[in-house]
């Protein structure tokens, strides 16, 4: 893992932005946090982030737009992206990105978000 | 929103949404609606959306698909129509049609025909004397004939009035059955109706004409019922003997019946039972009436009638109940849907927590086996452990005020009023949100009423209102460049009217989701919300005879009054008078923006 990375977490629940950056600040990665894909397409493209977490069920737009652009921001970027949504929502996304499917350990999580860090 | 509703079939009750603009319909597990019927093929058919329109296409199925009792290969439907797939019947709801004329504008009602032509109200009739209109004419010399003919038309008025006046089958059997005997001469009775998974006729009713021994057994030629059914034809049998029909079958002979009357009940699409009357002449009463027939054609085609108006009654009330059921279903499992939401979401907070706790725990235990503890580790494995600590805590909140709002919600209650002050009561509210308020960067303020006398009210009751109110305020915050909340109390003495008022500067209600705000299960606060706070607050508030009045304005912000009629305690005992609640109830809310008062239900 690079030095001090960053990562964008997109999560409408503040408990698990709470939790992530906890994780993530005891492996030396500094976060940025936001509630909406709306406003991480923005935050991403601004700072450069090495890697987004993206809890889907935060995307409230009617199509689905939110967590479109957001992808496509990541994929403009080359920036990773862990998709975190439900099982039936696996199809969707998994092309997108790494799949983590709800209810996930944090401890699974953060390992994952390690290799992808080292990866990059 | 487009919908099949499986109306008959092992399926009965299932409502399958049309969100998409390929549908299939079959057996296997692939399709988007799976139905649980051996008779319906695999892949049987598709539905594909054109326009607002869905065309339903066969897919070469075993054993066809029937639209309104029509087989076809490809057909657009139209709301309202019947789908037939092997045993399973569906009923097809289209789009709401947008090109349904608005007739408000074109039909006037006024006080006052301001056009008067003179028009006079020239004759009146009471409805019960609407079914006189087939009475006997007073003329004796009318002709048989129409005498007959009125007296039918006069049977099948009365037939359509009883079945349209019950809800449930087995009553309007009866009353069905009651009406036959009053109007045929039969010794026995009864009607069976089909089941709609084994196909088999189940007797339902059974009548015996008075003086006619009851404890006898009927028992009915399984030959005609099959002719009745299959060939859906009603049938009189006055003597099986002469009915060269049945020359095959030996029942009726063994059975001995003299004259008695099956006819078929069809319903809209299928035969739905059948209607059974017999008659046993002795040969007294043959001398008696000098004949050997009591049924005759006449009676038969009367027969037929009522069993076609009793077997529409039937579909009727067993689609009604499938529909009451459905609705019973998919409310249950939208309430099990959101909680388990709601539910899942707090247990991955306190999963997050808990995690955290355990690592702070690790740390520690692993700085105390290498010996290298020391006040920097120390320090920073409670700071693992309290930031884990603090998260399970405020889930454990969650789950509390949602158990306590699934309760409230659950039982009717009438509130204990006891002498509260409203100010400490809010202020409690304030304060509990104060800290989270300040988290989330929401200002935050607190004008109490100067004045504020001790009330009778429920505090608890009234503290849950509030407290559910001041949540969303702040929550709808959270999105916003502003954020602030201001909590008022105010106390109108003229009135007697208590007044607990919420501004927010969230991102306000759209006008279509104000008049949905109160329903139970809908929330605003996608994952966040339970759906339950603005029900309960407003129950709370009904329960104390006053409401919840909103004014929003979207992008702008709410504001949130809770208004209920509250006297100090020596005025306060026994009932409010009428008055204060007639006040409350007609003030008006005055706002630019849209406004949803939620009135109690009278």
């Amino acid at each position: 893992m690079k030095l001090a990375p960053r990562v964008l977490i997109v999560d409408e629940s503040a408990d698990s932005r709470e939790v992530l950056s906890a994780l993530l600040a005891r492996h030396g990665a500094t976060t940025i946090e936001t509630r909406r894909p709306q406003q991480a397409v923005e935050l991403a493209d601004l700072h450069r982030v090495d890697l987004i977490v993206f809890d889907a069920e935060s995307d409230r737009t009617a199509s689905g737009s939110g967590a479109r652009d957001l992808k496509a921001a990541a994929s403009r970027n080359g920036t990773p992206i862990v998709i975190l949504g439900t099982v039936r929502s696996a199809k969707k996304h998994a092309a997108s990105g790494q799949f983590v499917s709800k209810p996930y350990h944090y401890g699974q999580l953060i390992h994952k978000i390690e290799g992808l860090l080292a990866a990059a | 929103m487009p919908s099949l509703f499986v109306i008959q079939g092992r399926d009965q009750g299932s409502r399958f949404r049309l969100d998409d603009s390929l549908v299939t319909i079959g057996r296997g597990t692939a399709n988007t609606v799976q139905l649980h019927d051996t008779e319906v093929s695999r892949d049987h058919v598709e539905l594909v959306r054109r326009g607002d329109k869905f065309v339903l296409k066969d897919l070469g199925s075993s054993n066809g698909t029937y639209v309104n009792g029509g087989q076809i290969r490809e057909h657009e439907l139209a709301s309202g129509d019947q789908v037939q797939l092997g045993r399973t019947l569906l009923l097809y709801t289209g789009a709401t049609d947008d090109r349904l004329e608005d007739l408000a504008d074109k039909i006037n009602i006024v006080a006052r025909n301001v056009e008067d032509d003179g028009s006079r109200i020239v004759h009146s009739m009471a409805q019960s004397e609407g079914s006189e209109i087939f009475a006997p004419p007073d003329d004796a010399n009318a002709s048989p004939w129409l005498a007959r003919a009125r007296s039918n038309l006069q049977i099948m008025y009365r037939t359509a009035l009883a079945v349209s006046h019950t809800l449930d089958i087995d009553q309007l059997l009866s009353r069905i059955m009651d009406m036959i005997f009053e109007w045929v001469d039969a010794d026995r009775g009864c009607i069976m109706l089909k089941d709609p998974d084994t196909e088999q006729l189940v007797p339902k009713v059974r009548r015996h004409r008075r003086g006619v021994q009851t404890d006898e057994r009927i028992t009915i030629s399984k030959t005609i019922l099959d002719y009745v059914v299959d060939r859906n034809e009603g049938v009189l049998t006055s003597n099986a003997r002469d009915d060269d029909r049945f020359d095959a079958a030996k029942s009726i002979l063994q059975l001995a019946v003299r004259e008695a009357i099956c006819v078929p009940m069809q319903g809209r699409y299928d035969v739905v039972g059948v209607i059974y009357i017999d008659t046993s002449l002795t040969p007294h009463r043959i001398l008696q009436q000098g004949s050997a027939n009591k049924f005759t054609h006449e009676h038969l085609k009367l027969m037929i009638a009522i069993g076609h108006q009793a077997a529409l009654a039937v579909e009727d009330t067993s689609y009604y109940k499938a529909m009451v059921q459905a609705e019973r279903l998919a409310a249950v499992g939208q309430t099990i849907a959101s909680l388990s939401h709601h539910i899942k979401n707090i247990l991955q907070g306190v999963r997050g927590g808990s995690y955290l706790i355990e690592l702070g725990i690790k740390d520690h235990a692993k700085a105390v086996s290498d010996g290298a503890i020391n006040v920097e580790s120390a320090e920073k494995a409670v700071t693992t452990m309290r930031k884990g600590w603090n998260i399970v805590e405020r889930n454990q909140e969650r789950i509390s005020a949602l158990v306590m709002d699934m309760l409230t919600f659950s039982k009717e209650r009438e509130p204990v009023p006891e002498p509260s002050n409203l100010n400490e009561i809010a202020g409690d509210v304030v304060e509990l949100m104060k800290s989270r308020a300040d988290d989330e960067k929401v200002e935050f303020l607190w004008q109490p009423a100067t004045t504020m006398p001790t009330l009778m009210f429920d505090p608890e009751a009234m503290h849950r209102a509030i407290l559910n109110i001041v949540t969303n305020a702040v929550d709808a915050c959270l999105e916003r460049d502003t954020r602030r909340v201001e909590v008022s109390t105010q106390y109108d003495h003229k009135e007697r009217m208590a007044r607990v008022r919420v501004v927010d500067t969230g991102s306000g209600i759209e006008k279509e989701d104000l008049e949905r705000i109160f329903a139970v299960f809908v929330s605003q606060k996608g994952g966040r919300g339970t759906g339950l706070g603005l029900p309960v607050s407003q129950k709370i508030l009904h329960e104390h005879g006053g409401r919840i009045r909103v004014e929003s304005q979207p992008d702008h912000g709410s504001t949130f009054t809770l208004e209920f009629p509250a006297t100090p305690p020596h005025t306060a005992a026994g009932e409010q008078p009428d008055e204060i609640r007639g006040s409350a109830a007609i003030e008006q809310a005055v706002d630019t923006g849209h406004t949803q008062a939620a009135t109690p239900p009278s």
